[in-house]
């Protein structure tokens, strides 16, 4: 989405240091998809991700008298939103952290079917992983974090990042495996 | 194998998602009606919160005041019990007195030395003095009645007592019915009670024995205590103070003695002697040329077409003694205002209110965020949310400042306002939405810091009861009312205050 003629990003960022409602509204809307989409890949459901979307964006019209205009809004809403998705499931990582360290198993690649995945495909695939696995996956895939900013998010060892990370990979290619086969 | 699997699929997951936005569902509106349940909620807590913080301060403030009241009010109660008890036996002296001009002048001695005792017992200040053996009581006696506080029994009594008084004087001893009449005289159980404590200085004194006379003037001070209204008793209490208590006869006769010299010098004496004593009735005095004090407020914000609104304050005062009974009262006080108009009751003057409509609906049309291009929203609520700084200046008259700290105030304020925030609520007519625009309001909040003083715009009127709390704080109870002179705000918006100012008023200690 853009933003509204006459009006630029920076602009509407100025106004909402202001308190304006409107511009506030602006804003929200500009960034609402953008926000979404990091939100849906973090989160259970679409309600979900909504509300973790509106907690961040609740966050960022709080906080944004200290945001610096110099930078990137995009990173800073991105930061704003992984954090705010991640708080909301920490009760889930926290449950799941045990779970399915062993029960991956070794998977045969089918290369060919990559570079059709669509974006509803790959979030298919995704939303079969567990929470803590799905999770590390998002930030160190898709975000960049590191394994041991992970660790630190996630209050977990590093290691256990790293193992994480490894079954992800190994259940998606396990998964992308039975799909093809399924359509072959 | 695994890890060109793993890398096209994390290119392809990082392609995919890495400027993916989703506003299928549900979409931004929808989501921003959401946002919109909650946000405002969070944002309008912060002054909910104040205001309970305010107002939880002035309740602890109330609650202490009221408990060291309570605690300091033993002490009171042995100086103000025996108040009715003065004020009867004054009735009963009138009453006396009454009847001792009714009984003419044959019985003008005994009359008379029956009045001394009166008067000795009303003052509460000096019955050795006035009834010992005929020499001390006979002299002295004369300036002490002529010194009372009621002046028409003094004159009724001074001057037929001058001459014959020293043939008074063993009347005075034999006059023990005297306290007994006055139990006659005086119908009230207190009156009878009186008698048991005040008229115990009366009863060593008849006894003419001169080794009881010490305690009746050891009780002086207390009796002193008790009455600071008249003149004489405090005048005969400092001079007693002042001189030791342990010696009593000589003291009290040269104070006796003294107003037998010329009258204003006498006066002079006594009133010099009193400047130089502290009394111990006055815990609270009042000779502090500036007084400080801070407050807090709980008051509803009202203005015509609005909500009234509780809201609260805080602040400090100082008070400048101009006069006797008047002060100069200033200060600063931190107060907010919060004022709530619907559609038909906005103020007036916030012409840009009813302007705004068009002008957001128009932009709102550019922006392509409302479909209907006749839609217009219509102002549905007005709020004014304003953090002020009030400078009063106002002349507040003690009606007794030495006795307590009852008062009435009057004066304008001038001042600033930190923050202003007006807040216009739309909404869409049903017609609106008929024609396609969305269900939804809209909220445009205006914020400024510092916009501008305002010089005396508004009326203040207030009452205060003060109560004291220790030597030298007081707590004060003070209705308050501001009446809007002018507008106020950059909106001008008119409204005034009612409320309770809660204040501690406190002086440095006596050096």
């Amino acid at each position: 989405m853009h933003p509204p003629l006459g009006i630029t990003e920076d602009e509407i960022i100025s106004q909402c240091k202001t308190g304006s409602l409107k511009y506030q509204e602006m804003l929200y809307k500009l960034f609402y998809g953008y926000a979404m989409g990091i939100s849906l890949r973090y989160s259970l459901n679409r309600d979900d991700a909504l509300e973790a979307v509106n907690d961040a964006f609740i966050k960022v019209f709080n906080a944004i008298h200290s945001y610096n205009i110099d930078r990137p809004f995009k990173a800073w809403l991105r930061t704003i939103v992984v954090n705010t998705a991640i708080d909301r499931r920490r009760k889930d990582l926290k449950f799941q952290l045990n779970v399915d360290l062993d029960n991956a198993a070794p998977l045969s690649s089918n290369v060919g079917t990559v570079d059709n995945l669509n974006v509803q495909d790959i979030l298919k695939l995704m939303k079969e992983l567990p929470a803590i696995q799905l999770t590390i996956f998002n930030l160190y895939e898709i975000d960049g974090y590191n394994h041991d900013e992970i660790a630190n998010m996630l209050t977990i060892p590093v290691s256990s990042s790293r193992v994480y990370l490894s079954r992800a990979k190994e259940r998606l290619r396990k998964m992308l495996r039975t799909e093809t086969q399924n359509h072959g | 194998m695994d890890e060109q699997l793993d890398n096209d699929l994390n290119n392809r997951i990082r392609e995919v998602f890495d400027n993916f936005e989703d506003p299928s569902y549900p979409s931004a509106d929808e989501g921003w009606l959401l946002l919109r349940n909650k946000f405002p909620e969070m944002e309008k807590k912060r002054p909910v919160a104040r205001l309970w913080w305010a107002s939880a301060a002035a309740a602890v403030l109330l609650f202490v005041g009221a408990g060291l009241w309570l605690l300091n009010k033993p002490q009171q109660s042995q100086t103000t019990a025996s108040a009715p008890i003065k004020k009867a036996q004054e009735q009963a002296t009138v009453a006396d007195s009454s009847s001792l001009l009714a009984t003419k002048q044959n019985s003008v001695i005994k009359n008379s030395s029956d009045a001394l005792i009166t008067d000795s017992s009303t003052n509460n200040s000096l019955p050795a003095s006035k009834i010992q053996t005929g020499k001390l009581a006979a002299k002295p006696v004369i300036p002490a009645i002529a010194n009372g506080n009621n002046p028409a029994y003094a004159n009724t009594i001074t001057k037929p007592v001058q001459q014959p008084l020293t043939k008074a004087a063993p009347d005075t001893n034999n006059s023990k019915p005297n306290p007994a009449q006055y139990a006659a005289n005086s119908t009230t159980p207190v009156a009878a009670g009186s008698k048991a404590s005040i008229g115990m200085p009366v009863i060593p004194a008849k006894s003419t024995n001169g080794v009881q006379q010490p305690a009746p003037v050891v009780n002086a001070p207390q009796y002193a205590v008790v009455s600071p209204v008249t003149n004489a008793s405090k005048s005969v209490v400092a001079s007693t103070s002042a001189n030791n208590n342990t010696a009593p006869v000589s003291s009290i006769t040269q104070q006796a003695k003294g107003p037998t010299q010329p009258k204003a010098n006498s006066m002079e004496a006594l009133f010099a002697s009193e400047s130089k004593t502290p009394k111990p009735d006055e815990k609270y005095t009042d000779d502090k040329k500036v007084r400080f004090g801070v407050y807090a407020a709980t008051f509803f914000n009202y203005s015509k077409g609005s909500s009234n609104q509780v809201n609260a304050g805080v602040g400090f005062s100082s008070d400048i003694k101009l006069s006797k009974n008047i002060k100069l009262s200033t200060g600063l006080a931190l107060a907010q205002n919060t004022l709530s108009y619907n559609s038909n009751t906005a103020p007036l003057n916030y012409a840009s209110a009813a302007a705004k409509p068009q002008a957001l609906a128009g932009s709102y049309d550019k922006e392509n965020l409302f479909s209907a291009n006749a839609a217009f929203p219509v102002l549905k609520n007005y709020n004014a949310n304003l953090v002020g700084l009030d400078i009063p200046l106002n002349l507040k008259y003690e009606f007794n400042p030495q006795k307590n700290d009852t008062y009435i105030s009057a004066g304008l304020s001038s001042g600033t306002f930190i923050n202003e925030a007006y807040t216009s609520v739309y909404g869409y007519t049903p017609s609106s939405i008929a024609a396609g625009a969305s269900q939804q309001t809209t909220d445009e909040t205006t914020r400024k810091n510092f916009n501008g003083f305002y010089f005396a715009k508004t009326l203040n009127v207030s009452f205060g009861v003060g109560y004291p709390i220790g030597k030298n704080n007081r707590i004060i109870i003070e209705p308050f009312l501001k009446y809007p002179l002018d507008g106020l705000g950059s909106q001008q918006l008119r409204f005034g205050a009612g409320g309770l100012n809660l204040k501690l008023n406190f002086t440095s200690p006596k050096k």
